[in-house]
């Protein structure tokens, strides 16, 4: 079985996916900015999402197969009490912010890796079909 | 689609937004709404509480109303013997409303409403900018 980021088109559909998961998230703790008792979640670092979609490895057919599901990493909860406001809420617009500019520059990194590749892999044929 | 969601929760927040800002504005609006007859209340300041709740199909916490309630506590006293709804002494009951409050959770209404529509933007952006790749 090929690892599901053997190639950079794979590779950046994964992205994409955990970015767009991420984008979800973050909303998620926007829109709660004023729940009472809501605590600030996020997904784990792609990194290890990664690593998580991959660290199944198959030796036998009976074996049962990673399902490679990098776009439903579960959100987690934040531990942190530094900045908790009164009602119990832990969710910082500004820092929230921040990352939102993060994942917005990045899912625009890695559809440009993705748009790269495909016109790559095209100038390949059309410079044969010559 | 997970773009979606992030969407939906967004249009939640706002909405939870305006119906603090709505509260708001009716605090404001009756700040002076005295009763007619001394024995009758002026009005009462409401409260407007948020609670999460798991939108099971869209698999968020969406930002909901819980209870629009009404602030206990005493209604401040003022001198003002000629008003009809002045007591025996000359003091009217006002309603509990303190515009301070009122404008202070406002602004924060107002803040909140401003970052879910950030939020909502930045989104928008990279659904465009996906379906951009696909025309390529």
């Amino acid at each position: 079985m090929v690892s599901p980021a053997a190639d950079p088109i794979s590779l950046a559909e994964l992205r994409l996916r955990w970015l767009e998961r991420r984008q979800t998230v973050l909303a998620q703790n926007v829109a709660n900015a004023d729940t009472p008792g809501y605590v600030a979640r996020d997904v784990s670092p792609f990194g290890v999402a990664l690593a998580a979609s991959q660290a199944m490895s198959i030796t036998d057919p009976l074996h049962l197969r990673g399902t490679g599901a990098v776009g439903e990493a579960r959100p987690r909860r934040e531990r942190r009490s530094n900045d908790i406001a009164p009602n119990g809420n832990s969710v910082s617009l500004d820092e929230q912010a921040m990352r939102i500019a993060d994942t917005d520059q990045a899912h625009a990194l890695a559809l440009n890796l993705h748009r790269r590749w495909i016109s790559l892999v095209r100038s390949t044929f059309s410079s044969r079909g010559v | 689609m997970n773009l979606d969601r992030a969407l939906v929760v967004s249009a939640a927040g706002m909405s939870t937004q305006t119906a603090r800002l709505r509260i708001v504005a009716e605090n404001i609006a009756n700040r002076d709404s005295t009763g007619v007859s001394p024995d009758q209340d002026p009005y009462r300041r409401r409260t407007i509480t948020f609670a999460q709740q798991l939108d099971r199909r869209a698999g968020v916490q969406l930002p909901v109303v819980r209870r629009v309630g009404t602030e206990p506590g005493e209604f401040p006293l003022q001198f003002e013997p000629s008003h009809p709804a002045a007591n025996a002494d000359g003091y009217v009951r006002k309603p509990n409303v303190t515009s301070l409050i009122e404008v202070s959770d406002m602004r924060e209404a107002q803040r909140s409403y401003n970052a879910n529509l950030a939020v909502m933007e930045t989104t928008r952006a990279m659904l465009m900018r996906a379906i951009e790749a696909m025309r390529s």
